[in-house]
C-alpha cells in the first residue's frame, strides 16, 4: 500500500469568525493576508517533509471557499515539482468539467510532469456541486463535458504528430499542439475520484485509478464494482493499486499530543456540515430521480452528506455525535499511538476488500505544523513500512509501479489519441479473452487487431501508426508485425514502409464475404432503422450460448454495451428472446441445456 | 398550490413529442410556461377558456415532452415554437408566456411575428438592464431547492406542497422540470444578452404583467422592461407574486381577456 499526504490547505483561523457557511458564501474580508501567506508556506513545507519521510503527495483544488485555499493544483504541484525529490504527485484533482480551457489544464501538467522528471499523478475530478457556483459552467451537462475535456486533454497529451484542431460539442480549439511534452508518454496515470457505484464502473471501464473520500464502509460496495466491472473488461482481477480511500490520520506518542491532533480532526469533520444546501446539488448536477426522493423523503431537504451517516462494522449508523472509536471504526479518522492507527487502517482495509493507496489527511484545520511534523515523522518511523510492504488481500500481483500501471488501460485511452472503433473492438476482444483466457493469447488477438485496423484505413499503414493506434509498444509492433510478415499475412511494401494485408488474407476474406452476403446491406440497414426510429440499434448474431454484437447504430457513444464483441446470454436476454422465437422447441431445449450446463 | 402533472394529449412537431393541453373555444392563445413546468389543473385556465382556444404544451425537455439532442437553449425552444405554429397553422396567435415563458415569447417574436396578434409577457424575464455587478435577479439558485416555492408565490412561507401525498411520477416531473430550467437559466442568468437589440422587430401591442409581491424582479424592472418593447405598456397585478397566474388567476385571466379585447391601433 502506498501512502499519500495531503492537507487541504485551509484557512482554518478565519472559521470562527464567519457566519454560517465556509464554502461560497463565506465573505473574503474574514481571511488575513498575512495569515495566508504564512499558511501557503507552512502547507508546502509540510509536503516537502513527506517526500523526505518516503511518502508520496496528494494536493486538491477549491474555489470561493475558507476550507481550501488552493485554487490550481498545477499551482501547488509546480512548486513541488522543485522542491521535491522521490514523491509521485497527485493531482486529486483537477475541475476539468467546470474548466473552461481543457487544453490550458493539459499544458500545465504537462510542464509539471516535465518539471518533475514524470512524477505526475494525473486526478480528473467533476468537482462538488458548489464548485457550479464559482465556474458558473452549468450543472446541467456535467459529465458529458467532462468526458470530452478527458478525451481532448488524453489526446493533447498522447497525440504528437502534428498539431490538429477539434471542433467538439462543447470545446473547440484551431490548433492543439503541446510544447513540452510529458515525460510519462503518451500520459500520466489517470486517477478519478469515486464515491457511487456507478462511477466507480465507469471509471474501471477505463481501468484508471479509483478514489474514494472519507465514506467509510460505503467503500466496499464501490470497490466490489470497480472490481468486477474491470475484471468483465480487462479479462483479470484489478490489483489493489486501482483502489484508493481516504481518512483523517494522526498518530502520536503521548495522550495530550494525541488529544489535541484528534480535536483537530474533529474540527475538520464539524466544518464539512457549515455548507448551505442549495450549494450541494443545483440541479441538474444529480440525476432528477434523486431530486424527486428528495422531495417526497422524509428528511426534506437535507442532503445526506453529514458525517453521521457513515456505518460500523456492525451495520449500525454512526452517532449524530460520534465517538473517536467510532470514527476509527467507521474509517473515518486514523488515530493513536502508530500501531494503534496502524491497527485501525489495517482492520479498515481488509474490512472493504483491500485498496492499494491510502490518501491520508495528515493536516486537517487547526492542526499545527509542529503535530504535523511530529505525526508525519512517528507514521514514517512505525506504520509506513508496514503499509508499504502490505500484499494484496486477494494476492493478486501489483499491477506495477505507477508509471508501468497504466500499461493496459491504455488500450482504452488509446481512443482518444486514434479511432474509437479500434479500441472498443479491443476491448471487445479482450472479454472474449476473459472468457476463454486458456485459449486465446494477447499476440493472437493484437494480430486480429490490425487486421480491423488496416480494414479501417482501407490500406497499408506504417508501423508506428499501427503501434500507436493499438496502443501497443512500437519494439512489440514490429515484433508481432515481422511475424505477421513471416506467416504470409502481411505483406511489406517495396520501400519497406507500409504493412498490406497479403493474398492469403485476402482469400480469408474472400471466403468470408461469400458465407456473409449483403455485408453492405447490414450496416445500410441498421443504420436507416436508427435514422427512422431514434433508437439504438444493434446487429447481433449468435455464437454458441451468446448473442455477440456485430455492429451498432447509436447517437450516443461509448456504451459498453454497444461494443463490438460484446456478449449476452442467448437465454435471458431481449436480443436472445428474439433469436430464439426462430427456432423449433427442441432446438430451444438443446441451447437451454448447453447454457445451463456452461455455467455450471 | 401548483403541481406538474401529466397534461392529457400529446403533439409531435417536427419529430419531438410534446405533452399538450388544449381546452376552450375561440381565437388561439398559446401558452408558454415558466420553470416550474405546466399545470393542468391551473385555475387561470377555465376563465380564458371561455375566450380562447388555448393551447398549453409541456415545453421540450419538460414534463414528459421528449428532449432531443439539439435543444439546449431558449433560442432552439423558440425554433420549436415556430415550427409549431407552422404545423397548426396558427393565425392572430394571442401569445402568453409566464416568466422564463415570456423570455421564450421574446425570443419568438425577434424571430418571426406574423402569426402573431399580441404578447402578454407576465412577470417577464429575458432582458437585462441593470451594470454588470447589479443583479437584475433574485438568485434563485442560492436557495435550496424545496424552498423555491416561497419566491416564487406571494406570501407563501414556504414550499406547502405534499409531494409524498402525490404519485411518485409528479415529484420526477418537477425534478426534471427543474433540471431543464436550469440548464436554459443557469447562465447567463434569467436573460439572453443578445435579445435586447432584436426587440424593434416586434412592432405588436405587448402587455407586461407584474405581481407586485414579486421577489424575483422589481417594479422598475418590469417597467424597463416595457419600455424596451415598441408598444408595451405595464399592469400591476395586487396580492400576486411572480407566479401572478398562480396566486391571482381570475385577474391574471382577466388582464389578458381585456387586453385582447382593446382594438389595435396601427403605428402610424
Amino acid at each position: 500500500m502506498d501512502v499519500w499526504f495531503f492537507t487541504e490547505q485551509s484557512h482554518q483561523p478565519a472559521w470562527d469568525k464567519i457566519p454560517g457557511a465556509l464554502r461560497v458564501s463565506a465573505p473574503g474580508k474574514y481571511g488575513d493576508p498575512a495569515m495566508s501567506s504564512k499558511l501557503l508556506n507552512t502547507y508546502l513545507d509540510q509536503y516537502v517533509l513527506a517526500d523526505q519521510l518516503g511518502m508520496n503527495i496528494m494536493v486538491n483544488e477549491h474555489h470561493i471557499a475558507s476550507t481550501c485555499m488552493n485554487p490550481s493544483v498545477q499551482l501547488t504541484l509546480a512548486i513541488l515539482a522543485r522542491q521535491t525529490k522521490q514523491a509521485r504527485l497527485l493531482s486529486l484533482g483537477s475541475l476539468i468539467s467546470n474548466r473552461p480551457d481543457p487544453v490550458r489544464v493539459a499544458e500545465e501538467f504537462a510542464v509539471v510532469d516535465s518539471l518533475s522528471g514524470g512524477r505526475l499523478e494525473m486526478g480528473l475530478v467533476k468537482g462538488a456541486g458548489w464548485e457550479l457556483f464559482a465556474s458558473n459552467s452549468n450543472p446541467v451537462g456535467l459529465m458529458d463535458r467532462y468526458w470530452e475535456a478527458h478525451d481532448l486533454i488524453v489526446k493533447a497529451m498522447s497525440y504528437n504528430e502534428e498539431p490538429f484542431s477539434w471542433e467538439g460539442k462543447h470545446f473547440h480549439y484551431r490548433t492543439i499542439n503541446l510544447w513540452p511534452r510529458c515525460v510519462q508518454q503518451p500520459h500520466p496515470p489517470i486517477w478519478s475520484p469515486a464515491n457511487s457505484v456507478g462511477s466507480a464502473r465507469s471509471v474501471a471501464t477505463r481501468g484508471y485509478r479509483s478514489a474514494a473520500f472519507l465514506i467509510g464502509f460505503a467503500a466496499k460496495p464501490i470497490f466490489e464494482a470497480y472490481r468486477e466491472r474491470y475484471a468483465e473488461i480487462f479479462g483479470e482481477e484489478p490489483a489493489d493499486d486501482r483502489l484508493a480511500y481516504m481518512g483523517l490520520c494522526a498518530v502520536g506518542k503521548t495522550k495530550e499530543d494525541i488529544d489535541r491532533r484528534k480535536a483537530s480532526m474533529r474540527a475538520y469533520i464539524a466544518s464539512l456540515a457549515r455548507s448551505h444546501e442549495a450549494h450541494a446539488a443545483p440541479p441538474g448536477y444529480a440525476p432528477p430521480g434523486d431530486f424527486a426522493r428528495l422531495l417526497r423523503g422524509p428528511s426534506r431537504g437535507r442532503m445526506d452528506g453529514a458525517i453521521s451517516a457513515r456505518y460500523l462494522p456492525n451495520g449500525q449508523k454512526m452517532s449524530d455525535n460520534p465517538t473517536d472509536e467510532e470514527l476509527s471504526q467507521a474509517g473515518v479518522m486514523f488515530w493513536g499511538e502508530p500501531q494503534q492507527a496502524l491497527d485501525q487502517i489495517l482492520a479498515f482495509n481488509e474490512a472493504v476488500g483491500g485498496f492499494g493507496h491510502f490518501l491520508m489527511m495528515g493536516q486537517a484545520a487547526d492542526m499545527a505544523h509542529e503535530d504535523v511534523v511530529d505525526s508525519l515523522t512517528l507514521f514514517s518511523e512505525h506504520v509506513l513500512p508496514t503499509l508499504k510492504g502490505l500484499k494484496d488481500i486477494r494476492g493478486t500481483a501489483k499491477t506495477g509501479n505507477a508509471v508501468a500501471a497504466w500499461s493496459r488501460p491504455q488500450a482504452c485511452d488509446i481512443l482518444a489519441a486514434g479511432d474509437h472503433g479500434i479500441a472498443r473492438r479491443r476491448r471487445g476482444a479482450e472479454k472474449v479473452m476473459q472468457e476463454h483466457p486458456k485459449n486465446y493469447s494477447k499476440s493472437a488477438n493484437r494480430a486480429l487487431d490490425v487486421m480491423d485496423y488496416l480494414a479501417q484505413v482501407g490500406g497499408g499503414a506504417r508501423a508506428a501508426d499501427i503501434a500507436d493506434a493499438l496502443g501497443i509498444a512500437r519494439s512489440s509492433a514490429d515484433q508481432l508485425l515481422k511475424s505477421m510478415v513471416f506467416g504470409g499475412y502481411l505483406v511489406l511494401s517495396a520501400e519497406g514502409r507500409n504493412y498490406y494485408p497479403s493474398l492469403r488474407m485476402a482469400r480469408v476474406g474472400h471466403w468470408m464475404s461469400q458465407s456473409y452476403p449483403d455485408l453492405d446491406r447490414h450496416r445500410a440497414i441498421i443504420e436507416d432503422i436508427h435514422a427512422q426510429t431514434g433508437e439504438v440499434v444493434t446487429l447481433s448474431m449468435q455464437n454458441d450460448c451468446f448473442m455477440q454484437m456485430m455492429g451498432a447504430a447509436s447517437s450516443g457513444d461509448d456504451d459498453p454495451h454497444l461494443e463490438t464483441g460484446a456478449k449476452v446470454p442467448v437465454v435471458g436476454s431481449a436480443i436472445g428472446s428474439a433469436a430464439l422465437t426462430t427456432k423449433s422447441p427442441r432446438a430451444i431445449n438443446r441451447l437451454v441445456e448447453r447454457a445451463s450446463a456452461s455455467t455450471r | 398550490m401548483f403541481y406538474p402533472r401529466a397534461l392529457p394529449g400529446r403533439a409531435t412537431i417536427a419529430g419531438t413529442s410534446v405533452e399538450l393541453l388544449e381546452v376552450g373555444s375561440g381565437p388561439d392563445l398559446l401558452y408558454l410556461h415558466a420553470g416550474e413546468g405546466a399545470d393542468p389543473a391551473a385555475a387561470f385556465l377555465p376563465p380564458l377558456a371561455r375566450h380562447f382556444r388555448v393551447l398549453m404544451p409541456s415545453h421540450p425537455g419538460f414534463g414528459l415532452s421528449d428532449l432531443p439532442d439539439h435543444v439546449a437553449t431558449m433560442d432552439d425552444l423558440s425554433y420549436f415554437y415556430l415550427d409549431w405554429m407552422d404545423h397548426f397553422d396558427l393565425k392572430d396567435v394571442t401569445l402568453v408566456g409566464s416568466s422564463i415563458g415570456a423570455w421564450l415569447a421574446l425570443e419568438i417574436a425577434t424571430k418571426d411575428r406574423s402569426r402573431l396578434s399580441r404578447l402578454v409577457l407576465d412577470n417577464p424575464v429575458g432582458l437585462r438592464f441593470g451594470e454588470r455587478t447589479e443583479r437584475d435577479f433574485f438568485d434563485i439558485f442560492h436557495e435550496s431547492p424545496t424552498e423555491w416555492t416561497k419566491f416564487y408565490l406571494a406570501g407563501a412561507p414556504d414550499d406547502l406542497r405534499d409531494w409524498a401525498a402525490e404519485p411518485e411520477d409528479v415529484a420526477l416531473r418537477a425534478a426534471r422540470n427543474r433540471e431543464m430550467f436550469t440548464r436554459l437559466a443557469w447562465a447567463p442568468y434569467l436573460h439572453n444578452p443578445q435579445l435586447k437589440a432584436r426587440l424593434h422587430r416586434i412592432d405588436l401591442p405587448a402587455l407586461v404583467l407584474w405581481g407586485e409581491q414579486d421577489r424575483i424582479a422589481s417594479r422598475s424592472y418590469a417597467g424597463s422592461f416595457a419600455g424596451a418593447l415598441p408598444q408595451g405598456e405595464c399592469w400591476a397585478i395586487a396580492g400576486a407574486g411572480h407566479f401572478a397566474s398562480v396566486d391571482q388567476p381570475a385577474a391574471f385571466a382577466g388582464a389578458i381577456v381585456d387586453f385582447a379585447r382593446r382594438p389595435i391601433t396601427i403605428a402610424a
